[in-house]
């Protein structure tokens, strides 16, 4: 699945690290979505959602 | 909802009570592991020696069976609250580790067919363990790349 994550981070000048925290998620996790190598899962999506203030269709898009 | 831009080091670097909770319990894993090991191979070492009397040898030979369930547990507990992307990597490695075990066993079964001795239990709880490892590092190796 490809994502908006790496873009909206960088408008919202939030490192890895940042977000990762403020999702409650290891910086692994934040690295392998941006990568595409992981697609979180639909509470983490939400999550993601809410603090970026879009609906999760607008940040993950289906290959 | 939007957040207010942040992105200084001392955010990063503040503790965060979750992750710190979160390595606590993969530590207090990683150590009922170790408990385990030693008092596994400490129990073979007394028998096997003959370090104790004979009353004590069912005892001391179930203790570590009886410790394996606690490690379990504590391995469940790491597993269940770990975060959602390491969790992932612990599934792939195990079932990439259960299945390499398994095909390691298959092949001792049908060695043992041709007169080669096969794996006693001990061997099989290091081949595990083993394949355990190889799983995990297998995965985290091509997740990050």
């Amino acid at each position: 699945m490809k994502s908006k994550l790496k873009v909206l981070r960088a408008e919202h000048d939030l490192s890895q690290a940042a977000l990762a925290e403020k999702l409650e998620v290891s910086r692994q996790t934040i690295n392998a979505i941006e990568k595409e190598k992981y697609d979180p899962s639909l509470p983490l999506a939400f999550k993601i959602g809410r603090l970026f203030g879009m609906p999760i269709e607008d940040i993950f898009i289906e290959d | 909802m939007k957040e207010t831009p942040k992105n200084t080091a001392e955010e990063h670097s503040a503790s965060s009570p979750h992750r710190s909770k979160e390595t606590k319990v993969a530590l207090r894993s990683a150590a009922w592991c170790l408990i385990w090991a030693t008092s596994l191979t400490l129990s073979e070492i007394m028998i096997i020696n003959q370090l104790i009397p004979e009353s004590l040898f069912w005892p001391v030979a179930f203790f570590p069976a009886a410790l394996s369930v606690w490690m379990f547990y504590q391995f469940y507990l790491f597993y269940v609250g770990v975060d959602e992307f390491a969790r992932k990597i612990q599934s792939d490695g195990l079932v990439i580790g259960f299945g390499l075990g398994m095909f390691i066993l298959i092949v001792f079964s049908c060695l043992s067919s041709l007169g080669i001795p096969g794996p006693n239990a001990s061997d099989m709880l290091v081949v595990f363990a083993l394949c355990y490892v190889v799983g995990q590092l297998s995965r985290t190796l091509s997740y990050s790349r």
